[in-house]
């Protein structure tokens, strides 16, 4: 999972969190934003994790020093 | 918390799927189903029109094929920036996101006619004008070119276009039909929700096994089918205020900003965008979208438009 991907489930997550606030406003609240926003925070969570440790795990392909050489 | 009892067959059909329940549901059936509804929905706005013809409608309209190019220019940055996907595949996307679902729409009537709450006839012409704006704007976005609106393009996905002619159509017979139109009243009119529910239980099978094939990497698809729908709403409910609609209108409106395309628009980027990935399009309007309207985002815009209303 990219990082781009990451902030994109936050931002969603959050706005989903007004909209509960919102509904509280109106008089209608409705947990189901909050249940939906929990959801996506973990899933997205667990893949960044779960991502890093797959990352962690697999030892670093071993390339000559000069192919990486001005890559950052 | 109440459910109600046509959106119920949704989750039903979900449940179904997701305990691998097989559920022979025939593919003419849901076609005809489908083009029950939009029957339906025509036929009801063209008796009500017989009552009365709002003389700001032109301007109504203008306002609304306008809305339905914006969205899918709201959908593309998103999708090109944050899922970092190729202009075809954000194009096709987008132009998904920015048309609408007759059946998110056919919900919302349900809805607001189980609460006794009003809305404009003439909106079954509002979903005819959404269906084309979007999947122009997503063609041009993904072709970088305004050379794909074509003439031949013009005559395959407007004129010929299986749910504006069935739509725009029976609201023309519904409004010239006069007293003749309620002898299909028992139909079409009375039988709406019961169809609806058979409609919305293949929807959730459906739904359910697009869910099943979520891979885990699909935190951006599910993300952005999520964030889409309370956007669109909002510029939908902020358009409704905006025309000066009743409750239910601007609920309608609301909805039709919220939801986004399974049937007419895959089919027009299958022909015109062959190389674009279909799947993710349908699973994230079909798999995470549709689900999310319904069973959330309906109920909310339709308590907010009477919030603001009142």
């Amino acid at each position: 999972m990219t990082n781009r991907s990451f902030v994109l489930s936050v931002i969603t997550s959050s706005i989903l969190l007004a909209f509960f606030a919102l509904s509280n406003l109106i008089g209608q609240p409705q947990i189901a934003f909050v249940i939906v926003s929990a959801l996506l925070f973990g899933f997205s969570l667990y893949s960044k994790l779960a991502g890093r440790n797959k990352h962690l795990i697999h030892p670093p392909s071993v390339t000559h020093s000069f192919q990486s050489a001005g890559q950052k | 918390m109440v459910i109600d009892s046509v959106v119920a067959f949704f989750i039903l059909g979900i449940v179904c799927q997701l305990l691998g329940a097989k559920m022979a549901f025939p593919d003419g059936l849901y076609k005809t189903l489908s083009m029950f509804l939009m029957i339906a929905i025509g036929l009801k706005g063209g008796i009500a029109l017989q009552k009365h013809v709002d003389p700001a409608l032109i301007s109504m309209s203008i306002a609304v094929v306008a809305f339905g190019l914006l969205l899918p220019l709201v959908a593309y940055p998103i999708l090109r920036y944050f899922g970092q996907l190729d202009k075809i595949n954000a194009g096709a996307i987008a132009a998904h996101y920015g048309s609408v679902s007759v059946a998110t729409y056919a919900v919302a009537v349900a809805l607001l006619e189980a609460n006794n709450i009003a809305y404009e006839a003439y909106f079954p012409l509002f979903v005819v004008l959404l269906e084309m704006p979007a999947i122009i704007v997503g063609l041009i976005l993904a072709k970088g070119s305004f050379k794909v609106v074509n003439a031949h393009f013009v005559k395959k996905e407007l004129i010929a276009n299986q749910s504006i002619l069935l739509m725009l159509g029976s609201l023309i017979i519904g409004y010239v039909g006069g007293q003749s139109v309620t002898k299909l009243a028992p139909f079409f009119i009375e039988l709406f929700s019961g169809i609806l529910a058979l409609f919305l239980l293949k929807m959730g099978l459906i739904a359910g096994e697009q869910l099943s094939s979520l891979k885990k990497n699909s935190v951006f698809l599910i993300s952005f089918a999520v964030l889409m729908p309370m956007l669109g709403g909002v510029a939908g409910t902020g358009l409704g205020v905006m025309l000066g609609l009743s409750a239910g209108g601007i609920a309608l409106m609301a909805v039709l900003g919220a939801s986004a395309s399974y049937i007419a628009v895959p089919a027009a980027m299958k022909q015109s965008l062959p190389e674009a990935n279909a799947g993710m399009s349908i699973t994230a309007s079909l798999g995470i979208t549709f689900p999310f309207n319904v069973l959330i985002g309906v109920p909310f815009f339709i308590a907010l438009a009477g919030y603001l209303a009142n």
